[in-house]
């Protein structure tokens, strides 16, 4: 399994020059203030490893696997577990750049920690109901469920703007138990994606 | 040693296989004692199943050319050239029957036979 | 390693695929023939498990499909490999996390031999430089079977003999066992201990290699002689304009019985053909 995490890996660092170009370019644009940029390191961690399921794809690499000497289940651990690794990686830049940036100007580290929370459980959530569906139906038709989950999330929060009170988050946000509650949903999310996706592909004819 | 095989031959390809040998025995290429390559390693510098070379090998030492012995492989048997050359020309006795008969047939002369046979088979 | 399928049967819309049984006895190299879409590659799908909801049973060397050790199978497969952007060099670092017995200098003996250079991405190597890479990566892990789905098509005839040879040498030690399902009839013709024939998702022929050779033959005669042989000795019969021909097994005895008619040794295109156009 640890294998197949490095070839992830190593699809990454084929493209890697990309990365650095579009981390480069938010950085230039967020020394001018832009502060959306901090989401977008973890983002990008998400993008990225979603794309080594369409290069897998390519080259057939996912019956491929099949004929190694891997479990199936394994096969898919090495996806959650490489995503997760990627988000972490995606975060230690993220701190790593807002600490760059602090030395330019005035840095709200506090307003960071909650973006990248924020950005943590959203992309915990968009993988734990998207990996599944790739699984299942491929990375084609995947990238569409992925542009209308975003689509429905955004317009969840379109509408919750709209009608809704903002002072439900402040009071969602200082109180612990509900935090902690929201922590354990979400890891139970993922897991539950994860047992999902395993059955998935422990049926599935290549 | 030399073991040469054609494809188009009508010949079996182990048939072909057990001549060659034979014919290394009878001129003495290979002499009593001398170890065969193994199956598996001739198939691979013939580039024919190791099945047909094994089949060779059995009939090879059923007619007592070769001996095998489990485990160290296969050897030129104790030989009665004698008995080879004999065998050779009675073979021979058989084409001379044939092709005598052939020119009695179509009158050509034993003078003419005999020139052609100094032609082809060249000096000595 | 030996293989032994039993009531093995995998239906799509259009096809299915049925065997009643198959024994692949370790030692040999054995080909697998037919047609494209004759199940050549359903059957090998089914045996690495990359089709896994089907009827039957498959074993390798006596494990069922959940414990099949795929440390011992190298595999070069049709259009199916590791991801072309990465680089030749990079399948080193993932092939030893994955195979126990993962020979990194064996591989770069390979490339070597094979003339594949390191840095460069899979996606810029021509077709049969693929294949050689493929082939390597199978080799290279050591195993005890190989399963070859077309390994040697886009190959050329002067690589083709080299990887001929290197089946050869895999051969060497006794355990071991080569499947290779190809178009290429010529290679196999002499090699092949075992000549598999399918068609339509059946076994239509499964024969030793020299007995397809030796054995079996074509008559090709006149509207006159093709009725004076018996329907029992007819296998295959295919009409030309101005011909029959025939396809028979048992030449020897049957060179006997029709002393006047000539009996051709058969090649495994030929047989192909009959087998398949033929009735």
């Amino acid at each position: 399994m640890i294998g197949l995490i490095k070839k992830d890996l190593l699809i990454i660092k084929s493209n890697l020059k990309q990365y650095i170009v579009i981390c480069l370019l938010v950085f230039f644009l967020s020394l001018n203030g832009n502060d959306f940029a901090y989401f977008l390191p973890v983002f990008l961690s998400m993008s990225i490893y979603i794309s080594t399921f369409s290069y897998d794809n390519l080259s057939n690499f996912d019956s491929y696997a099949i004929s190694l000497p891997v479990k199936r289940k394994n096969i898919v651990k090495a996806k959650y577990l490489g995503s997760l690794l990627m988000f972490v990686l995606g975060c230690l830049f993220t701190l790593g750049y807002a600490f760059i940036l602090s030395l330019f100007r005035d840095i709200n580290f506090i307003e960071i920690l909650i973006t990248v929370y924020g950005g943590f459980i959203g992309i915990i959530v968009l993988e734990a109901i998207l990996y599944p569906l790739i699984f299942k139906f491929g990375i084609e038709k995947g990238r569409v469920f992925l542009f209308v989950i975003i689509a429905f999330i955004g317009a969840i929060f379109g509408i919750a703007l709209e009608i809704g009170d903002l002072t439900i988050f402040s009071k969602i946000l200082n109180n612990k138990i509900f935090i902690i509650l929201i922590n354990l949903f979400i890891i139970g999310l993922f897991l539950l994606s994860y047992y999902i996706a395993r059955r998935i592909i422990l049926k599935k004819d290549y | 040693m030399r073991i040469v095989i054609s494809n188009s031959s009508k010949v079996p390809i182990y048939e072909q296989i057990k001549k060659e040998i034979i014919r290394g025995i009878g001129n003495k290429e290979l002499n009593e004692g001398d170890a065969l390559p193994s199956i598996r390693v001739l198939a691979k510098d013939i580039r024919i199943s190791v099945m047909t070379i094994k089949k060779a090998y059995d009939e090879l030492e059923k007619e007592g050319y070769i001996v095998t012995q489990a485990g160290k492989g296969s050897f030129v048997a104790p030989q009665n050239i004698e008995l080879l050359r004999e065998q050779k020309q009675r073979e021979i006795e058989k084409y001379m029957d044939n092709i005598i008969e052939i020119a009695k047939q179509y009158n050509i002369s034993k003078r003419e036979i005999l020139d052609l046979m100094e032609f082809m088979y060249g000096s000595d | 390693m030996e293989i032994e399928i039993k009531d093995l049967e995998k239906s799509y819309d259009n096809f299915s695929l049925k065997i009643p049984e198959l024994k692949i006895p370790k030692g040999m190299i054995v080909g697998l023939i037919g047609e494209n879409g004759a199940g050549k590659t359903t059957l090998i799908k089914c045996l690495l498990n990359i089709i896994t909801n089907y009827k039957g049973i498959i074993k390798i060397e006596g494990k069922t499909k959940e414990e099949i050790d795929f440390n011992d199978i190298g595999v070069v497969l049709d259009n199916m490999f590791y991801p072309d952007v990465l680089k030749v060099k990079d399948l080193v670092t993932i092939m030893t996390s994955i195979y126990n017995n993962f020979s990194k200098e064996v591989f770069y003996q390979y490339l070597e031999k094979f003339n594949l250079p390191k840095d460069k991405q899979i996606k810029t190597l021509s077709k049969g430089m693929k294949k050689k890479l493929e082939l390597a990566s199978a080799l290279a892990h050591k195993p005890k079977l190989l399963i070859l789905d077309e390994a040697t098509s886009g190959l050329d005839p002067v690589v083709r003999r080299e990887v001929l040879d290197i089946f050869l040498e895999f051969m060497q030690q006794e355990d071991h066992t080569i499947l290779i399902s190809t178009h290429i009839t010529s290679e196999l013709e002499r090699i092949a201990d075992k000549i598999i024939f399918m068609n339509e998702g059946r076994i239509i022929l499964n024969e030793e290699g020299d007995t397809l050779i030796e054995d079996y033959g074509v008559i090709r005669c006149g509207e006159k002689e093709y009725k004076m042989i018996d329907k029992e000795d007819i296998i295959r019969c295919y009409k030309n304009k101005y011909d029959y021909e025939i396809l028979v097994k048992d030449k020897n005895r049957l060179e006997n019985k029709y002393k006047d008619m000539v009996i051709d040794k058969i090649s495994l295109d030929e047989l192909m053909v009959l087998m398949i156009k033929g009735e």
